[in-house]
This record gives C-alpha cells, structure tokens and sequence, in this order.
C-alpha cells in the first residue's frame, strides 16, 4: 500500500529536477580569449529544413575564423529549433538568451518576430531577422536592436510589378495567391502595383496552400496577357504544369519559390517557358567580387552545382554582423546595435546599410528562369528599395 | 473490452444486446483526492524557487496552458466519451475571444468569456454530432478545427487576421502583470482550480453516470438517464478547459496569429493524455508536464529528435497502455502478484 | 463546354486519388476495425520510394512502380508487428492512437533519409495530355482514374470471390462468430495490413507526378480520403468510391461556378453538414434502437 503514495511523489520530485535542469542554461563570462557565440534561429525541423540550410552559415564562419575571428577572437554559432508556431519561437529565443550569445541571426516568420520582439527589447540582444513583412520596420514594432537582413515583401511586390508593368505591358493580368497571412498581404501590395501601372483588370484567385489542383484558377485565367503567383513553391510548381497542359501561355511572374522549383528542377524545362521570378539576390549570377569569391568557395565546400540563392543572405548575415562587433570593438549589446545601425558592408548580395527603419538590405532581382538551373538569366537588378515600397 | 465492444467503440457496427463489463477505476489517487490537490498547488506554488529565468519559466507555463488543454481533453474522451480531434479549435476560439472581451474589462473577464463560449460551441458540436459513432466523430470534429481556423484568419475584426493580436495585456482588478513569474503564478493557478473542479466532478455521481453512459450506453438510457445531455455537458467542459488554455496562451505570450494555432496541437494534446493516462485526472497534467519537457530535452539530437520522440511515444503507448499514471498500479500488482485491475482498461 | 468538362475531369482526378487511398482504409477497417492514421505518409513513403527508383537510380516505370507497391506491403506488415500485435487487448482506440505514433515515426524516417527538400517524379507520359471536348486532361490524370477502376474490381473480385475475402467478409458480419469458427486473424490482419499500405504506396507512386514530392504530400491528401470513407458509410467499398469522386467534384464544380473564395472551406462544410444530418455517412446503414 505504501507504494502508491510514495511513487507519485517521487514522479513530481524528478519532474521538478527535470524542470530545473532545463532552467539553468550555460553560462560563461565573455573574456576577450573566448569565442563570440552567435544563436542561429533557422527552421531546422519542417518544410524549410533542407539539407543544406548551413551550407551558407557554415561558409561564413569558416571564412570569418580563416582570417583569425573578429579581434582575436574565434566566432562560433549554435542553431535553435524554431519550430513551427510564434509560441515555439519564443521558448528557442529564450533557451537561446539562457547561453548568452552576442547576437542572434536568422528568425524567419513574421510571427515569430512579432512575439519574440518584446523579449527581444528588454533583453537588448542585437537580432538580425529575415521575415519579410513590412509591419516588422522599426517605426511599428518599436524595438532598436531588431534588424532585418531581407528584402520585406514591399520591396518584393514592388520590383516585380515595376517589372512587368514597364516589360510585358499586359491589360489584363491573372493574380494567383494563396491564404497565408504573408501571401494575402503580397496579393494586395501586387494589385496596387499593378493598377497603380494602369492594369485595368486583374482575376484574382486564392487557394490554400495544402491545394492539389489549380484547374479552376487555370480555367479563369483564359485570355490573360500575363499571370502573377505569390504562394509556396509546391504551389508555384503545380501552377507551373498545369498551366502548361492547359495552354496558357501567357507569361508568368512569381515570387522567390523560382528558387526551389529551379532549385529541386520541380518542373521540367517546357513548362518554365514564360515563368520569370523576383528574388533577393542570385550570386551565381552576379558580376561582383564578393559573389564570385562566394560562388568558388562554396563549389570548393559543396560541390560543383550550382548554389542556392535563399542561402546566400545567411551568409551576408554573418559578414555583417563580423562588420558591426569589429567596428563596435565588442560585443557589449548597447555598441553593437549601435554599430549595426551605423556599418555598411558590401556583401554577397549587395550593399547592407541600415535605414531608419532598421532594414539592411534593399535590393533584389529578377530572373528568367526559361533555361532553368543552369541556363537561367539575370533580367534587372533593382537597388535602393525601402521597406514600405520602392 | 470484447470484440464486439471493439466493433462499437469504433465505427458504430455494434448490434445491441452484447456489452463488455463496466471497467473497474483505477486504484491509484483515487483517495485523497482534496489532499493531492493541495500537495501539487504547494509544491507547484515552489518551482519557481527551483527554476529560475526565462527559458525555464517560459516551459513551466507552457507545461501548464497543455495541461489544462490535456484535461479538457480527458473530459471529452473519458467521460463524454468522444475522441475528438477538434481541441485545436476551442483552443483558437478560447483565445480570441479571451483577448476581445478582456479588452472590456481585463484578463478575468476575458478568461470566463473565453470559457464560456468554447464551452457553448463545445456542448452544440456534441449535440449536433451526438448520433456519430466514434471514428466519425473524430473525422467530423477534425474538419470543424480546420474550418475555425478558416473562419478565424478571414475574420479579420475579431481577430486581426493574419496580422493577429499583440501588445496583449493582462490585467487583474486593474493590476498589470508582466513578469514572467507573474504569468507563471497565472497559468499554474488557473490550472489548479481546473485540476479542483475536475475533482469535484471525479467525485460527483455525474463521474458514474457518465462511465454508465459511455461503457454502456443503450442500457444507460433505459433507466431513464439522459446520456445524450450529460455527454454533451462533459464535452462542452472539455471544451471550456482548452478555451482556457487558449485564453492563456494569449496573455502570456502576449502575441497571437493564425500560425499560434497548428493542427498538430490536437494530435500533441492527444499523446499527452496517453503518455499520462487517461484513466485518471492525474494522468492528462502529468503527461502535459512530460511531453513539453521531453523536447526540450532532445534538442541537441537535432535531425533525430522527431525519430526519438515518436519512439518514445509509441513505447509508451505499446508498453504501458495505461499511461505513466498505471505505472504505480501496474508496479505494485507486479509486487503483490494480483493482476492489475481495470486500469487499462478505462 | 471546356470549361466544365475540364473542371469535372480533374474533379475526375481528384476523386480517384482520394478513392485509391480510401479504398485502403476500408478494407483495414472491415477486417481489424482499425483506422489507420499512417495511410497518408504511406502514401508519401510510397511517393518517395518512386523518386528513388525512377529519379535516383533509372528503373523503368512499370518494374519502378511495382517494386514500390511491394515495398510499402512490408512497411504496412512491419506497422502490423510493431503497432497493432501488441495491441491486440486493448481497446480499438488504443490502435488508433498507436497509428498516430506510427504516421509519427513514419514522417521524421522519411526525413532523414530524403530531407525536407521537395523533390519531382516524373511522369511516365511527360507532360502529355488528351484533348477531350475543348479540356486538356493529363494522360497520367486518365492512368489514375484507370488504376483506381482496375483496383476497385480486383478488391471487389477478391472480397466475393475467393477464400480470404470471404474470411473477411464474416468478420466484418459477424466478428465473434468468425472468430469462433476458427478464422485466422493474426494472418488475416497482416495481409490486410499489407495490402492497404500497399493501395496507399501506389496512390503514392501515381499522384506524384501530379504534385511536388515533399515530406506533408501525404496529410493534405489523407483528409479528403477521409471524408469520402465517412460519407461512404466506412464498410462499403462502392459507396466509398462514389463518395470521394462526389465530393471531388462538387468541390471543383463549386469552386467553378457558385465561388472561388471559400475553396478551401467546402470540404470541410460537407463533412460535417452531412454527419449532422446522417451521423452514420451518406451511404451507411442506420441502426436504430428504439425503447
């Protein structure tokens, strides 16, 4: 009889101890011979889980540490399962501040930006993020360590509907999105753009992401002189085949899923005629130094295909933030936001440079994606974007 | 359970005439129910001693919004009989409607209007589908999840759509809370009047009644008890309890969107009650506070924490189908050699 | 008149595929009472097992699909061993949920040998499609809705015509009965369960080249599948066909031409209109008891 009461106790005892395990977090003083720790927040379980989601960082790294660190000091980072909702985002930000890292890269999703941003105020950690919604400027989420390394789908929306409105000149457009938040938001900003650039009739049509048929979209397309889609890649994919086998052969603009359908080689050759798309930055394309060295180094690493574009920012982030603690002399939480707001750094991508509503980075291409992964083609690079628009 | 009574928990094949016998309640906890109440408040009332700072806090109140979700679901299946797959839902209504209505009058009224709403959904969902056979029932109550979070990213006054809600505040007769102690005093409160009243309920002859209505329930309806408003009442409960839990959700995290809520909350919720047990009230907190530790505690397996973690679960579930809380039970019938009773069985 | 025909042959489609997977649970539930929740990453395991074949190592179509089809039977044999034998004396809903941890264990699997990134199948008639009444149907649309046909038949031939079907058949009748006369479940359900994994493994392999390959293609599948077996009734293979292809098509035929707007919505407010309103699915049969 004795057991039943001394078991259950027993139980809560070690869930107690389980739970004070998990509360006391690594704790190390910042010497100057101690490396700099940076928290990785990538998508490490899920959809966004590649195989190669550290190929980019991993470079950064080994490039920063090959020169001899920052200050003497060698730069490690740790990656934090972010998980699925903003509620799981918040628990790795704070597992995360528990190790106290000199700053944190890579969150996502708006939403978890949004719910981890108090956290983030008060514990004063530089982030750098790349969700891509326009609310997440300084001016709205009134955070000062909070920087963005992406373009936000302003900028995105805005470059590819300048390029269609000025090169397809079409009268009647087909606007495919699916019901994210995120792609609800970009199909508004693209019909703005679009009518604002005289397009008088737009068929608009949403469909949930978890969509296994587009024939009915497809259908209402007819007659289209061109077709716009901002969704994921399995849905930009399927679009892609089915508006092939139905004919349509007006071309198509879409967001930066052009990457994983070239990418994973989603959709054979005949069905990317036509199919152009809006990205951040392509440095298989690019002319400059600082692509062209990353490109070898990362052939050198990986493999000789070629690389992934939605990496490349990763990469950008790292060199960035080596930038901003060089020049902060540090990485005191006060100096190296300071540093962040004031550095610029020619990157992979392009030029990074705080605005004042804290967004690095501002620019972004399009590219044809005809010839697909190795034949694609750089159309127009837009530099100079802001956050709310162009 | 004999086979035919297999046939008739699942897709309502059963012919009426052949019934298995009412399963016998578990021994463990069963007395001193008061006094267990007691102990897990004081004790709960102390681990903020124990783990200090953010992450540790955070988890802790996590632990406490899945359990009151896991007890709201041990109220659905175990007394009303249901297995739903619907928890997803009455957890985003729960915290909608706590965040509106507390915005009229702080974080007490919008917790009662959260619970008592979802409570209401609850009830006419169990009326509405009272003549579904279980498997059914599951199909249906996955499909009325989906269509909430349909209805709440397109209702876009209610629920700020997909900007969502932040800067929630919590306030109590006026009081602002905002550490995060504060919040866990919170959570760990309200699920322990949640844990108090399911005692109170354990306790009731409603708890009989409702066994009699699930285990047996054409010959439950022949002595006159109204099975069909009872289930529906304890399904409503169940109901009430995960808007509870939304309700929380909300403030402590202060943050809300459409992606707070995934429908793989109704399956997590579901393995709780399983790993804990879902014969007893003990089991659906002790396997919230189990689940939401374990993986923390497998993130640095990385690629192979969802493998562990599977494994862990169907060990649990092929070993000990009882739960975590028949281990005592199972424990001493081991020792004393008498067969463990009916506490798998429930 | 392409417009309509076009919707209604995907609608066509759609229907096939979710009949192929329900037709599946249908006949794990006649001969165990299980439902099983891992038939949709079967399916994506099925998906996957073909990139493997045709993709990573250049096996032709037919042998490519057949292989594949007799892998996922051994995966369904291996879920009978690890997740329904054990469970035997438990209650069905205990199996239920074990399928959960199986579907679970089945998914992160998969990740870890092929990762997260989505991946392509191609079709065996490339992007080819007939011209049929101003609509363009994919030939490997007309290949599914043909293997559904083909299956159904077989099923319905094995379940009236031979031995095990008619073993089967008692125990969907009268369990207790059948058991008494000496039916050997044990083996009964190791087919079945092998056999309804391997109708899951081949919706796998032919939806595919339809969609992207991805680690969630099975889950957005499965629910569709579901809903045709409720509606179906559970137990009835041919109401369950008609169900899905029903559902299937009023879904295009709603999206087409009441509104676009709430595609994602009609599903799901068919489902649960109809359980309101036939609590055992359109097409199962009503036991009512009177006192």
């Amino acid at each position: 009889m004795s057991h039943r009461r001394t078991i259950a106790p027993a139980v809560l005892a070690a869930l107690a101890v389980g739970a004070a395990a998990v509360g006391c977090g690594g704790d190390s003083g910042s010497g100057s011979g101690e490396p700099i720790k940076i928290a990785w927040m990538g998508a490490e379980t899920g959809e966004y889980a590649t195989k190669d989601r550290h190929y980019a960082i991993d470079l950064a790294i080994a490039d920063i540490n090959a020169k001899g660190g920052i200050g003497g000091r060698k730069v490690e980072y740790k990656a934090y399962d972010g998980g699925l909702t903003p509620q799981q985002g918040l628990t790795a930000v704070k597992k995360a501040l528990a190790d106290k890292p000199a700053a944190i890269v890579g969150l996502s999703t708006t939403a978890q930006v949004k719910a981890t941003a108090p956290l983030l105020k008060s514990a004063g950690i530089p982030t750098l993020h790349v969700a891509q919604s326009h609310t997440l400027g300084k001016s709205t989420l009134n955070v000062d360590n909070v920087f963005r390394y992406g373009p936000t789908e302003a900028m995105q929306t805005h470059a590819l509907t300048d390029y269609i409105v000025n090169n397809a000149k079409p009268k009647k457009v087909g606007l495919l999105a699916s019901t994210d938040p995120g792609s609800e938001e970009a199909a508004r900003l693209l019909r703005a753009g679009l009518t604002a650039g005289g397009v008088a009739n737009i068929v608009e049509r949403r469909v949930p992401q978890t969509a296994t048929d587009l024939t009915e979209a497809v259908l209402a397309f007819r007659g289209v002189d061109a077709t716009v889609t901002w969704s994921f890649p399995t849905i930009d994919s399927l679009f892609l085949r089915q508006r092939g086998q139905n004919g349509l052969t007006a071309p198509t603009f879409g967001d930066n899923s052009g990457g994983s359908i070239l990418g994973g080689s989603l959709n054979p050759p005949a069905e990317l005629k036509g199919y152009h798309y809006v990205i951040a930055c392509d440095p298989d394309l690019s002319q400059s130094p600082e692509a062209q060295a990353y490109v070898a180094g990362y052939k050198k690493r990986y493999g000789p295909s070629p690389t992934n574009p939605q990496l490349a920012q990763g990469y950008d982030a790292f060199r960035v933030l080596a930038a901003a603690i060089e020049k902060a002399g540090g990485t005191d939480p006060k100096a190296l936001t300071k540093a962040l707001g004031g550095v610029t750094h020619q990157g992979v991508c392009g030029a990074y440079k705080a605005d004042g509503e804290n967004d690095l980075y501002h620019s972004d291409v399009i590219i044809d994606a005809e010839g697909g992964l190795t034949g694609r083609k750089l159309l127009k690079t837009y530099d100079g974007l802001t956050s709310r628009a162009g | 359970m004999s086979a035919t009574d297999r046939a008739a928990a699942g897709t309502g094949r059963s012919r009426p005439g052949r019934h298995a016998p009412p399963p016998i309640r578990p021994a463990i906890f069963e007395r001193r129910q008061r006094e267990w109440v007691v102990a897990v408040a004081v004790l709960g009332a102390l681990l903020p001693l124990l783990v200090q700072g953010l992450y540790g806090t955070g988890i802790m109140i996590t632990s406490a919004i899945y359990g009151l979700l896991a007890l709201g679901f041990y109220f659905q299946l175990t007394l009303a009989g249901q297995f739903s797959l619907a928890t997803v839902g009455f957890y985003a209504i729960g915290a909608y409607t706590s965040v509106w209505a507390s915005q009229h009058g702080g974080f007490l009224v919008g917790l009662v209007t959260a619970v008592f709403v979802t409570g209401l959904i609850g009830t006419l969902l169990k009326l509405a589908l009272a003549r579904s056979p279980l498997i059914q029932f599951a199909i249906a109550t996955l499909a009325f999840g989906e269509l909430t979070m349909i209805v709440m990213r397109n209702w876009t006054g209610f629920t700020g759509g997909g900007t969502g809600r932040f800067g929630i505040e919590t306030k109590i007769f006026g009081l602002a809370l905002d550490t995060p102690r504060e919040y866990f005093y919170l959570a760990f409160g309200v699920l322990v009047v949640g844990i108090g009243l399911a005692v109170l309920v354990e306790r009731s002859p409603a708890q009989r009644d409702l066994v009699f209505a699930r285990t047996m329930g054409d010959v439950a309806r022949t002595t006159g008890l109204p099975t069909r408003r009872l289930q529906a009442v304890a399904f409503g409960i169940g109901a009430g309890y995960m808007g509870a839990a939304g309700s929380l959700l909300a403030h402590t995290s202060a943050f809300i969107d459409p992606s707070s809520f995934h429908v793989e909350t109704s399956l997590d919720v579901l393995l709780m009650l399983l790993l804990g047990g879902s014969g007893s009230i003990w089991g659906p907190p002790l396997g919230a506070v189990i689940l939401t530790l374990v993986p923390e505690w497998l993130r640095d397996l990385a690629d192979y924490k969802e493998l562990v973690y599977a494994v862990i679960i169907l060990l649990v579930i092929v070993m000990l189908p009882g739960g975590l809380a028949s281990l005592p039970e199972k424990v001493r019938a081991r020792l004393t050699r008498r067969p463990p009773g009916g506490a798998v069985k429930r | 008149m392409g417009h309509f025909v076009g919707l209604l042959a995907s609608g066509v489609a759609q229907g096939a595929i979710a009949a192929l997977i329900a037709l599946g649970i249908v006949l794990l539930h006649q001969t165990t009472g299980v439902v099983n929740f891992a038939q949709g990453d079967l399916l994506t395991l099925g998906a996957y097992f073909g990139v493997w074949l045709v993709v990573d190592h250049g096996i032709a179509t037919i042998p490519a699909y057949l292989i594949v089809v007799a892998l996922v039977f051994g995966v369904g044999v291996a879920m009978e061993r690890i997740g329904y034998a054990p469970l035997r004396r438990q209650p069905i809903l205990a199996v239920v949920i074990s399928t959960f941890a199986l579907a679970l264990g089945l998914r992160s699997l998969i990740i870890l040998w092929q990762g997260n990134d989505q991946k392509t199948l191609p079709s065996p008639f490339g992007g080819r499609v007939w011209h049929f009444a101003g609509a363009a149907i994919p030939y490997q649309s007309v290949l599914i809705v043909a293997v559904t046909g083909v299956v159904l038949a077989g099923l319905m031939l094995m379940l009236h015509r031979s031995s095990i079907g008619r073993q089967v058949r008692a125990l969907a009748a009268d369990r207790e009965t059948a058991l008494l006369q000496g039916i050997r479940v044990t083996r009964l359900s190791v087919l079945m369960f092998g056999l309804s994994a391997a109708l899951a493994g081949l919706g796998g392999v032919l939806v595919a080249p339809t969609l992207t390959v991805s680690p969630q293609l099975g889950f957005t599948l499965l629910l569709s599948s579901f809903a045709a077996t409720v509606l179906g009734g559970f137990d009835r293979m041919g109401a369950t066909v008609l169900a899905a292809f029903g559902i299937a098509i009023v879904q295009q035929m709603a999206a087409g031409y009441v509104s676009a707007d709430y595609v994602e919505a009609y599903p799901y407010l068919i489902l649960l209109v109809a359980l309101v309103l036939r609590p055992s699915g359109l097409f199962g049969e009503v036991v009512r008891v009177r006192y």
